[in-house]
């Protein structure tokens, strides 16, 4: 019979080293698992190297691709043994994923979401072996490619265990309380509380600098009724007093301009055209909104919304 | 498929075992499809390696089972035994629970409550202590529940469409027959692209402005090759214009398609740009005022088109 592949070989210690690290309630020392897991002899058997030097590289190496699988080995002391003796464990608490039962429908639907919309660097294969297997064709087709972010998993990781994250944002270090991670008109955000300034803040985490150190699980509680995302809307945000300001816009621009202002209008005149009331604390970001209208929009109120309007377009020359 | 490492083969053992052993054994064939594992190698490490691994002192009671399967491939089903330590899947990282949830989550505003992306989703995020639309909120454009599901259908099925479209850029709205080609998602709205019969080419549409949608029984012919995705994409017919950006109003480079920027001296930028519209170049220079200026332009385009737009608009308020 045919030789094993060097990939099986391989692939078996690694087996053994797993169950070694999973079947133990203790840490164990590096030469505790070769004895587990077993010495090579022979070119077809699967352990580490007789020499001690070549076994202990051999088993960083393993370490290393079990990292790269996502296994969560932990190191600690190995009990008898002098203190600067480390030895290694998997609990199984933290290897194994929670009890979900799925049917093949809904594997096969979360297969097509997967497949549909693309994470860049988060593969949404290995995600579904883990539940079951990918079962069915997926979509064939990508219909989107959201954006990644370094951070992002480590913010993910933040949001869901309540754990204060550290990052630098635009020059000065932040501590937040991440509540919410939002992808929005093509941007990922994080909003939480910030520690520092001690209020909620929203920050883009594209323009996060560096990498976020996360703090323990359990962090922080948020607070009850605080919301987390709003979808953007700049002209409600601002320094300036709320106003409010009516909008007219022309019949066959009001479908489209309901669903960008996120809101339907507050009456309809008998040409067709609707008129939306809202508040405004950015007059610039108002006026933004207002001219991607062009002609087929105006500012009916207040008076100085309107005004503010007319000295912006008379700039442009007579 | 090329040839799986160590640790590819690794990562779909540690889900496959686990998978095989709830379902009390499997056929080969199905197990190979679910984590993407070529049948025969699957078979040889099933009985290569698998059976061998174990605990020490690797006596046969202490070895995984390996039933259903040997060596001369024989057997097309397999259950696995004896592998306790491997008997539930490795939970997901942060990353993949990331990438799978948030593609569910951008599906779901069109999809049916009850139906099995939506059960599926439910159990995956109550199973890893994730609060949808709190914890992590998707969106890839309001318009999902409307037409992309039918735009989807009709691309697959090479069927025409007819759509009742509103054209923000003439303000018009007009119906027309398209050949959907290409359903897709970018910075933050639907979009679907197809040969349009009323243009007699390949154009991009937004779905949010699909005023109404009816499938066609009539089938089309696919074109040689679909365009390039982008519904940014100049054409190089497109005239040119050349914009002179302060430096405060770079955004506008990150938004709109450019050929070429040179930075000045004066850290003023100067953009060429392909205009396909020109209400979209207008809608830019009205927003940006004194932040921009026409350098150069060539027909429908002309130097003074910021006043000429903002004339328009004063129309309405004198």
């Amino acid at each position: 019979m045919a030789r094993r592949k060097p990939e099986q070989i391989r692939l078996e210690r690694l087996l053994r080293l797993i169950a070694a690290l999973i079947d133990t309630r203790r840490f164990l020392s590096i030469e505790e698992l070769h004895a587990r897991v077993g010495t090579a002899r022979g070119a077809d058997s699967a352990g580490y190297p007789e020499k001690e030097a070549a076994a202990k590289r051999a088993f960083h190496r393993d370490m290393n691709e079990l990292a790269d699988a996502g296994i969560p080995v932990i190191a600690g002391p190995v009990p008898g043994q002098p203190r600067e003796t480390w030895g290694y464990r998997i609990r199984k608490q933290d290897y194994s994923l929670p009890e979900m039962e799925f049917e093949a429908d809904e594997l096969a639907a979360l297969h097509r979401a997967a497949t549909a919309v693309r994470f860049d660097g988060f593969s949404g294969t290995e995600a579904l072996w883990k539940l079951g297997g990918r079962v069915g064709e997926g979509t064939g087709a990508e219909l989107a490619a959201v954006p990644v972010h370094p951070a992002l998993a480590d913010l993910f990781q933040a949001v869901t265990e309540q754990r204060a994250a550290d990052f630098d944002y635009s020059g000065q270090p932040r501590t937040v309380e991440p509540w919410t991670l939002a992808f929005d008109q093509g941007h990922w955000y994080v909003v939480g509380h910030d520690r520092r300034r001690e209020e909620k803040r929203t920050f883009r985490v594209d323009r996060i600098e560096g990498t976020v150190a996360l703090g323990p699980p359990e962090g922080f509680q948020q607070p009850e009724g605080t919301a987390g995302w709003v979808p953007f809307q700049p002209w409600k945000f601002g320094t300036g007093p709320a106003v409010t300001a009516r909008l007219r816009v022309d019949q066959d621009q009001a479908v489209w301009a309901a669903r960008r202002l996120g809101q339907e209008p507050s009456n309809k005149e008998a040409d067709g055209s609707a008129v939306f009331e809202m508040v405004v604390r950015s007059p610039e970001a108002f006026r933004s909104l207002v001219l991607e209208f062009l002609e087929h929009a105006e500012i009916i109120g207040p008076p100085e919304l309107r005004a503010d309007m007319v000295a912006w377009l008379e700039s442009f020359g007579p | 498929m090329s040839r799986l490492s160590a640790g590819d083969r690794l990562r779909r053992m540690l889900e496959l075992v686990p998978w095989v052993m709830s379902q009390g054994g499997a056929e080969l064939s199905e197990v190979a499809q679910r984590f993407d594992y070529p049948e025969a190698e699957l078979r040889e490490d099933l009985v290569r390696v698998l059976f061998v691994v174990g605990l020490h002192p690797f006596t046969p009671d202490e070895l995984i089972y390996v039933m259903g399967l040997d060596e001369d491939d024989n057997g097309g089903w397999v259950a696995i035994s004896n592998a306790d330590y491997f008997s539930r899947p490795l939970r997901l990282t942060p990353g993949q629970a990331l990438g799978l949830i948030g593609a569910g989550e951008a599906l779901l505003s069109g999809a049916d409550p009850e139906g099995p992306l939506s059960r599926g989703l439910v159990k995956l995020a109550d199973g890893l202590g994730v609060s949808m639309g709190e914890d992590l909120a998707v969106s890839l454009g309001d318009s999902a529940d409307e037409w992309v599901e039918p735009l989807l259908a009709a691309a697959a099925g090479r069927r025409e469409v007819r759509i009742r479209y509103f054209s923000f850029g003439r303000g018009q709205v007009s119906d027309r027959v398209i050949h959907p080609l290409r359903v897709f998602s970018e910075m933050g709205n639907w979009y679907v692209q197809g040969h349009c019969q009323q243009a007699s080419g390949v154009r991009v549409f937004r779905i949010d402005r699909i005023r109404s949608l009816e499938v066609l029984e009539t089938h089309f012919d696919p074109p040689d090759e679909a365009g390039a995705p982008s519904a940014f994409e100049a054409r190089e017919t497109d005239p040119r214009v050349v914009l002179r950006l302060d430096p405060d109003a770079s955004w506008a480079i990150e938004r709109y398609p450019t050929d070429e920027q040179v930075v000045l001296g004066s850290g003023e930028i100067d953009a060429t740009m392909p205009v396909g519209q020109v209400s979209r170049l207008e809608r830019l220079l009205l927003q940006l005022g004194p932040q921009a200026e026409l350098r150069e332009a060539a027909p429908p385009v002309s130097l003074d088109q910021a006043r000429r737009a903002a004339e328009r608009v004063l129309v309405r308020y004198r």
